[in-house]
């Protein structure tokens, strides 16, 4: 019972920081002020000064956490209704995606490996770019440390959001489009999250570039840690 | 109070739904064994539902566009969860994530102008498909 209230007072917190947190971003349109920065800053910090463990914050967390299963199904919905744009598109969605999973896949790969960290760390880099539900699960499937997992596909997600866009009007990217293909390969959901500033086929393009090297991420994944550690 | 109650109870009975289809697909990755999750699973599935007709798309865009304006509250509980890997920045990491940020933006980039090359080379080669109906023989030799 204690348990049940604790639960539904982490999500009132949590949810009691998000709306602000959106309006904030909303008026002031600073990538730097997305709402899961500065809602994750402001919880952390209240966990860390009241000395609430993670283990009760999550009592609440994990009930809103699970929504990212249904929000992965929910991608049903908008691939059904611009299923022309994505026909028109499948060629530059495959070609693009599956390009950026492979070198994403082989420079994370690399600089683990050069760095000289142990096998659990550069495995649970591989799949960096991948949406954390399927990350976690497809490093733990082949012996990666999944908790680090989450971080790295986080920081992957943040990365990408607030540098990405910088990067692809630096090399003279134009298309809207690509910008979501981009965006959703690189930093999965919340790419798709960012996408919604370049339009509706972008986000269309984002969540199928997401869902394809989700795909992609689970059949390559074990190739890689083959070629690497044999 | 203005709050519309119609179209609150709509998103909750589509997310159910949707819900139902991730549990299904979790069902079905794990008696069969899928490299896949049970999320994409659910998502083929209903998107296959869709196609077949027995969901309309109308359904369950209310529900599907409210989860996705508010994902970013959805990745909250598992971002709060680097209060526990706060030793692991301590360490001498920086160079990694230096390297996970590179790799990540050369990602993007590269998917980006990929794609975005294969647009441009599709648009300038679409009028020309007509008229030129076996473009694709050359990659069936190989």
């Amino acid at each position: 019972m204690l348990a049940f209230i604790l639960g539904i007072g982490m999500i009132a917190l949590t949810v009691a920081i998000y709306i602000p947190a959106t309006h904030l971003y909303r008026r002031l349109k600073w990538p730097i002020l997305m709402p899961v920065l500065t809602a994750t800053t402001v919880i952390v910090l209240i966990l860390i000064i009241s000395g609430i463990k993670l283990d009760t914050y999550m009592l609440g967390g994990k009930w809103i956490q699970e929504l990212l299963g249904p929000a992965v199904v929910s991608l049903a919905f908008p691939l059904a209704k611009h299923l022309d744009v994505l026909k028109r598109n499948i060629i530059p969605i495959l070609g693009g995606t599956l390009g950026g999973s492979i070198v994403g896949m082989s420079t994370g790969a690399a600089i683990s490996l050069l760095l000289g960290y142990p096998q659990d760390i550069v495995i649970a880099l591989l799949p960096k770019s991948i949406t954390t539900p399927v990350a976690i699960q497809l490093a733990d499937q082949v012996g990666g440390n999944s908790s680090f997992t989450s971080l790295f596909v986080m920081i992957a997600g943040f990365s990408g959001i607030l540098l990405g866009p910088m990067i692809l009007k630096w090399a003279r990217v134009n298309s809207k489009n690509a910008y979501g293909i981009g965006l959703g390969s690189a930093s999965h959901a919340l790419g798709m999250a960012r996408s919604f500033e370049y339009g509706e086929n972008a986000v269309a393009l984002s969540s199928v570039s997401m869902i394809v090297s989700a795909i992609a991420g689970s059949v390559m994944l074990p190739l890689w840690v083959w070629l690497i550690y044999g | 109070m203005d709050i519309p109650l119609k179209k609150y109870t709509g998103i909750v009975l589509q997310v159910i739904l949707m819900y139902g289809f991730y549990w299904i697909g979790n069902l079905i990755q794990a008696v069969l064994h899928l490299p896949l999750t049970g999320s994409i699973v659910g998502m083929l599935l209903l998107f296959i539902v869709i196609q077949l007709g027995w969901i309309r798309i109308s359904w369950g865009e209310e529900g599907s566009s409210w989860l996705q304006s508010n994902l970013q509250l959805l990745f909250i509980p598992p971002t709060v969860g680097i209060i526990n890997h706060f030793d692991f920045f301590r360490a001498n990491t920086l160079l990694l994530v230096l390297g996970l940020i590179v790799s990540t933006l050369i990602t993007c980039l590269l998917s980006a102008k990929i794609s975005e090359w294969l647009m441009a080379w599709r648009s300038t080669h679409q009028g020309k498909k007509e008229a030129i109906s076996c473009s694709h023989s050359s990659s069936e030799s190989e």
